[in-house]
């Protein structure tokens, strides 16, 4: 350090005493040595007062808070120490000046601590700068406020958009459903009048041919009168011999009874879709989940019969107030997600019970289970995990939708390689205030 | 009396330094190894009478020299200079025999002060 | 590139890594005698790096995968650069008996907390680098950049002014405490030159 000459350090002493900042000189005992009008000003206490006394005695509050750390690591490691407003809001509590604007009730300070060393370079005292932060900070916190509104309002926003979104593919799902739900009825109404007369001419058929066998028996039992050298006799034993009449007889029985029951089925598959669609009745009503699963399982038992063997294990359920062919829908992703899971061979399990006002049931699969990244996201709209062309992404979605609209909750568990488990909650009487479409439901989902 | 010298530091730099500041007196031959592996076999082979080393080096470091010179009961003296200068790293030398330690940064007459203490001239 | 390696020649490397080697160890000695207890700083390696190269060689490891909290605190002088120091908060609480925190600690203390370890931690290391090398360098003081993100999506692309930089990765760890924190020291390239002449008048005196 260089001596000034007189007239410069005499600026240098006015410079400290009217600097706009808060000045303090300490030394290695934290004692302060210079203290300027600043902080003369602001605290109250005179120069006079203040020198030669330990800054931890003028000012406990600063004491045990990391502020003689600072002080150590500058002496020793001969670096810079601060504090900033934003976590410490004041070093000293000195009473803001503009508070007649109101505001701030303690002027918010940032503070550094700078070494100051002997011509050996070894740190002998510690100038502790103080600025007056509270404009700054009051800026900055109007600032934080309005970015902290405007990110509000952005994510209202996006909410609002995603359930724009959400609305729309349930719109589209639906209007799908609808036109499917149509076109099965239209089919199940075609196919009904053939079958119709098909069937009461089955039943005719078999009348008739049960009377000509027994007529042909009737036949066969003069067979020992005739003459069997009579001219005729051997074309009717060649003609006997050529149709084979023994077999012929047992097989017209089997084609027939095999004919009735082919139809029964298809009357059976004409009524699931019927009720699958129920096109005819789009209303809340107290509904058999049961049925409703066993007819859905029907529809796509195409789809998993060569994957999955069910397994049903029902309880006693009641009578449930929903959209059962909505409910119907949602059992139909599970079961055909739960399939498309299973790589080789597997077992869906469906398991139903019921629970506080409601019923729930559970589908179960064997499938390589739900990565555990991706199962918070599942019920998203498009978003799948089957390869491109596969999946819409909409099943899940849908089925949500579906189930908040009843007040019910879906829930998922997987475990990769293990498989997956989807339950249901569907309250009784959730049709009572179909009306009122708020109902909030939950999603949870958690991986093992 | 010393017939020669081996230093060892992984840094070329930093040998160099030691080797400047060594006392004029000595006009022997100076070996010099980059880490801890180098350095023993220089030592077998040519058997300095003192031995200046770093602690902190690749492969093998000076505390691994040190347990390897005091189990054969070797009594070569060995000055460390590390940078690494906190108190344990110098009680650890000194319990692994090292006979005395410097501080990096090597200042004036660090090294021929040790060696006089030492009586190595 | 090459005309970067050309200028870092190996017998300035050397002198470098020598240097920076001796920094490291002081700060560790005097950041040991601040919180009472032995203190290790990994040797650091540095190199010449843009910020592709950086942000590659930072994915790779394993360390800097864990979500973490960035601080960053500028320097400037001859010695010009930013030290950016990550800390894993979760053992902080700790720190806090070492820095002579009392009493319960709130998420304020423990952020001026981790800004001071960053201050101290670049402070130390380059104070030695400076005044072994007689250059000059200040501070300003240190800010929170992020919390709790991946340290490789902090160095994107446009994230930074520097083309290139001479990058120190330093670890430093405090025995019998759970705390432990990265340091990346950044040269910028205007601090190349300066950095050079004074290695050379290192290098002239042997």
């Amino acid at each position: 350090m260089s001596t000034l000459p007189q007239e410069t350090s005499t600026l240098v002493n006015m410079a400290v005493s009217q600097i706009n900042a808060g000045i303090v000189i300490l030394d290695e005992h934290s004692n302060i040595v210079l203290w300027n009008r600043f902080m003369e000003i602001h605290s109250g206490i005179k120069s006079s007062e203040a020198v030669g006394n330990s800054l931890f005695e003028l000012f406990p509050e600063t004491a045990g808070s990391g502020i003689e750390k600072k002080i150590k690591s500058v002496f020793l490691l001969k670096n810079l120490a601060f504090t900033s407003w934003e976590y410490r809001p004041y070093l000293f509590k000195f009473p803001n000046p503009r508070s007649v604007m109101g505001g701030e009730k303690y002027m918010l300070q940032d503070c550094t601590f700078s070494p100051m060393t002997d011509e050996s370079g070894k740190v002998t005292h510690i100038c502790l700068s103080v600025f007056d932060a509270t404009n700054t900070a009051s800026f900055q916190q109007k600032l934080l406020r309005t970015s902290a509104s405007l990110i509000k309002q952005r994510n209202k926003l996006s909410a609002l958009n995603r359930k724009l979104e959400e609305a729309q593919n349930q719109l589209l799902q639906s209007e799908k459903m609808a036109a499917i739900g149509q076109l099965a009825a239209g089919v199940a109404h075609e196919i009904n009048n053939p079958i119709g007369y098909v069937n009461s001419n089955v039943s005719s058929l078999e009348g008739y041919i049960s009377e000509m066998l027994k007529l042909l028996s009737a036949y066969e039992e003069c067979d020992s009168l005739l003459d069997h050298n009579h001219e005729l006799a051997q074309p009717l034993k060649q003609a006997k011999n050529d149709v084979d009449l023994e077999y012929l007889k047992e097989d017209l029985t089997d084609l027939i009874s095999e004919s009735k029951e082919g139809l029964v089925r298809v009357k059976r598959i004409v009524q699931d879709l019927k009720d699958f669609s129920h096109v005819d009745e789009c209303e809340w009503q107290a509904t058999d989940i049961h049925q409703g699963i066993d007819s859905t399982i029907n529809v796509v038992n195409n789809e998993i019969k060569y994957k999955a063997e069910v397994v049903k294990n029902y309880a006693e359920l009641p009578l449930v107030t929903c959209l059962s062919s909505q409910i119907n829908q949602v059992i139909m992703n599970l079961l055909i997600n739960a399939a498309h899971a299973i790589e080789e061979h597997g077992i869906i399990t469906i398991t139903t019970g019921t629970e506080e006002n409601g019923i729930w049931l559970e589908i179960e699969d064997t499938g390589s289970g739900i990565p555990e990244e991706k199962i918070g996201r599942i019920f998203e709209p498009f978003f799948t995990t089957k390869p491109v062309g596969s999946g819409t992404g909409l099943g899940l979605s849908l089925s949500y939708n579906i189930i908040q609209k009843h007040k019910g909750k879906i829930s998922v568990e997987s475990e990769l390689g293990k498989g997956t488990k989807f339950h249901i909650w569907l309250p009784i009487d959730a049709g009572i205030t179909h009306d009122l479409d708020t109902g909030a439901s939950t999603i949870q989902a958690k991986t093992n | 009396m010393i017939n020669s010298i081996l230093v060892v530091d992984d840094s070329k730099m930093s040998r160099k330094l030691i080797i400047r500041s060594m006392p004029e007196e000595w006009d022997v031959p100076i070996y010099q190894a980059a880490n801890g592996i180098e350095a023993l076999e220089i030592f077998h082979e040519k058997k300095p009478d003192v031995v200046f080393l770093d602690l902190t080096m690749p492969e093998l470091d000076g505390f691994g020299v040190l347990e390897a010179l005091q189990k054969e009961n070797n009594k070569v003296p060995v000055i460390v200079i590390s940078a690494d200068v906190q108190t344990q790293a110098y009680e650890r030398a000194i319990t692994l025999g090292a006979k005395a330690f410097i501080q990096k940064p090597l200042s004036g007459d660090d090294v021929k002060k040790v060696v006089q203490e030492l009586r190595l001239l | 590139m090459i005309k970067l390696n050309e200028k870092f020649n190996e017998d300035r490397r050397d002198a470098l890594q020598e240097v920076v080697n001796i920094a490291m160890g002081q700060a560790g000695d005097s950041m040991a005698k601040l919180f009472d207890t032995f203190v290790e700083l990994s040797i650091p390696k540095f190199h010449v790096s843009n910020i592709d190269q950086l942000r590659e060689s930072l994915a790779g490891k394993e360390e800097y995968r864990e979500k973490m909290t960035v601080l960053r605190q500028p320097f400037s002088g001859e010695l010009e650069g930013e030290g950016i120091t990550l800390f894993n908060t979760s053992g902080t609480h700790e720190l806090a008996t070492l820095m002579g925190y009392e009493g319960e600690i709130t998420l304020n203390n423990e952020r001026e907390m981790i800004l001071d370890v960053c201050s101290i931690l670049v402070g130390a290391c380059l104070n030695g680098i400076a005044s072994q090398l007689d250059m000059s360098v200040s501070y300003t003081a240190p800010s929170v950049v992020v919390a709790n993100t991946g340290i490789a999506d902090f160095f994107t692309a446009g994230s930074t002014n520097w083309s290139y930089a001479l990058v120190m990765e330093i670890r430093l760890t405090l025995e019998q405490h759970s705390f432990s924190s990265n340091m990346l020291l950044f040269l910028a390239e205007d601090s190349f030159e300066p950095l050079i002449q004074r290695l050379d008048i290192l290098l002239d005196e042997l």
